[in-house]
């Protein structure tokens, strides 16, 4: 089978990577406000829209929470819609992107995973990704400009399913993955389209024969059976997640067909358990170690529980990377999910690369040979000077 | 021109087979300033080297995102051994510096934190008018190589934005195809500019690519 399926080759960074994949969605609505390290994707959207490559309304909003707000608007009216941003952007967009889960609209942002302030920092961290994860959203974690492309094809088709409807966010790291140029794969344009489909409306609120309200008020009386009532929603997103990820290496050829991806031994000792562009330097760590493995969660909300426990079973000692300080808890958020999974393994929680912090494979060697020393309790800060 | 015998190709090792440079995880940096275009140009070096079917990547490493802050970037180039590719940590060993302005030395960094990792018998390409080094040779071993790529743009498209005459010098120093590197980056250029401008630069280029002139002691 030809690995790439007629794909177009293109040496592209990962905000380059996404426009593509919104030129060839063509969404409805893009409601935007720049921040780095996203600026590009509205700046190259907005091109598009000028050259008429694509008949999207592009509104550019005056925050980032008017961005959000807009979509929501045209989510609910029935519309695909679409924004993208970063960090202080993202916080900012919180109290949205409760009303876009909790109304059930299933639309898509693009993130660039970027420490948050103070003080102020331009670089990597997944502050704001982990800040927002209990706003009932789909979090897909890319870990190159592959797979912001991939997901963000991926992203519309799993929102917009029947039983889903839930809004998913794909994100990718600040300038590691936003601003590196590589060279890609892309499908032609209608293999694209064909993947991601029509839209589907379900009670769209410009459909006037059958009119609906959105954003109502709940009294105690109900408020809990429909909290409940999204959680199936939620559950839900994540068995389309595989579905859908099983249907995109099919169909292209390429791409990990699991919401958890192992890289390295086949029964290693011990494993690397990080999000995002930080597992290409850990790829390269465990083939330093030998008996060692990744295992990356490709979706970090939902949080793929059963397929961390199968992927992590009969390792016996693990180390979760976190790019993100603990901030009063005793473990950071991955660390803190993957000591719930109850595992026989020893584990140990590892921060590493905030604010872009350099982290080699050399680092992540060194911290595996020196696993005994760690501490159980809190966890370990890589490459902070004393 | 660069003076036969202590040609910095005679490192490079020829590939038989398509009749290019054999790179192995062949890794740059650049310094420059913002504004100047260093991340326009490797992004384009990044570009067409995929297109002469290497493996690449290009990363910047902003600073304070600010006009003429000191921006970092990257490019490595390869045939083979892809993991390296997937490592998005900034590399430590360097095979190629390239110095798009001087001003900063003495100024935002030092002589030091421009050779930082750079391997001894690598390249030093620097951008200016002058032939004495900048004073790295007494820090330095490797070949010290000398364009004047603002001028040249100046005299070309009348700005300092010395990003085009630096990738024609690195065109030349890489051994990479000339024509083939030109025609890429006049495809490259009209994705910004129309008409003079690319052909202002691509003169720029090919001027890069001739008035290179290496140190010697």
């Amino acid at each position: 089978m030809n690995a790439t399926k007629n794909a177009i080759t293109k040496t592209l960074d990962g905000n380059a990577a996404v426009v593509e994949a919104l030129r060839q969605i063509n969404p409805d609505v893009f409601g935007f406000y720049p921040i780095t390290p996203t600026s590009y994707i509205g700046e190259g959207f907005s091109k598009l829209v000028a050259d008429g490559k694509v008949n999207t309304e592009y509104v550019c909003a005056e925050s980032e929470h008017a961005a959000c707000s807009i979509c929501v608007g045209a989510a609910a009216a029935g519309g695909r819609a679409v924004t993208a941003t970063a960090s202080q952007g993202l916080i900012l967009m919180a109290e949205v992107l409760w009303n876009a889960s909790g109304m059930r609209l299933p639309m898509v942002l693009i993130n660039g995973n970027r420490a948050l302030s103070a003080p102020l920092s331009i670089h990597c961290g997944h502050d704001d990704l982990y800040a927002v994860r209990d706003a009932g959203w789909g979090q897909l974690v890319a870990k190159n400009a592959q797979e912001a492309y991939d997901f963000t094809l991926c992203a519309f088709r799993i929102a917009e399913a029947e039983t889903v409807r839930t809004p998913v966010m794909v994100a990718m790291d600040c300038f590691h993955t936003t601003h590196t140029t590589q060279k890609i794969f892309l499908q032609p344009d209608e293999a694209a389209q064909k993947f991601v489909g029509e839209t589907v409306q379900k009670n769209p609120l410009l459909d006037i024969e059958n009119p609906v309200s959105y954003g109502n008020f709940d009294k105690p009386d109900f408020y809990m059976e429909h909290k409940r009532a999204q959680l199936e929603g939620q559950k839900k997103l994540l068995e389309e997640t595989k579905t859908i990820f099983k249907s995109f290496a099919k169909t292209f050829g390429r791409g990990s067909e699991s919401v958890v991806e192992k890289i390295g031994a086949e029964n290693p000792d011990l494993a690397f358990v990080a999000l995002g562009s930080v597992c290409g330097t850990l790829e390269r760590a465990v083939k330093k170690l030998g008996n060692a493995a990744v295992i990356r969660p490709r979706i970090f909300r939902p949080f793929p529980a059963e397929e961390l426990r199968d992927k992590l079973s009969g390792v016996k000692k693990i180390i979760v990377l976190d790019r993100c300080s603990p901030a009063g808890a005793d473990w950071a958020p991955l660390g803190t999910e993957v000591r719930s999974l109850g595992l026989e393994a020893e584990i140990r929680n590892g921060i590493y690369g905030l604010g872009s912090r350099e982290t080699h494979a050399d680092d992540f060697v060194a911290l595996a040979n020196n696993f005994e020393k760690l501490s159980t309790e809190t966890p370990h800060w890589i490459n902070l000077r004393d | 021109m660069i003076k036969e015998g202590i040609s910095p190709l005679a490192i490079f090792e020829k590939n038989a087979t398509i009749g290019l440079m054999k790179f192995e995880n062949f890794t740059l940096r650049w310094h420059s300033r913002a504004g100047q275009g260093a991340v326009t140009a490797a992004n384009f070096m990044g570009e067409a080297l995929a297109d002469l079917q290497y493996k690449t990547i290009s990363f910047p490493d902003y600073g304070a995102e600010k006009r003429g802050a000191h921006v970092v970037v990257y490019n490595r180039f390869s045939e083979s051994s892809a993991e390296e590719f997937l490592d998005p940590a900034h590399p430590r060993k360097i095979d190629l510096v390239v110095l798009m302005d001087p001003s900063l030395v003495g100024v935002e960094i030092d002589h030091e934190a421009v050779l930082k990792g750079l391997k001894k018998d690598g390249i030093l390409l620097i951008n200016t008018e002058k032939t004495d080094a900048s004073g790295f040779n007494k820090l330095f071993s490797g070949t010290i190589v000398h364009v004047p790529a603002t001028k040249i743009a100046q005299e070309t498209v009348g700005r300092n934005v010395p990003n085009v005459p630096m990738a024609g010098a690195l065109t030349k120093i890489l051994d990479l195809p000339a024509d083939k590197m030109a025609n890429l980056l006049g495809d490259h250029l009209e994705k910004f500019f129309k008409g003079e401008l690319v052909e202002k630069n691509l003169v720029g280029f090919h001027r890069g690519q001739n008035e290179l002139t290496t140190f010697t002691p």
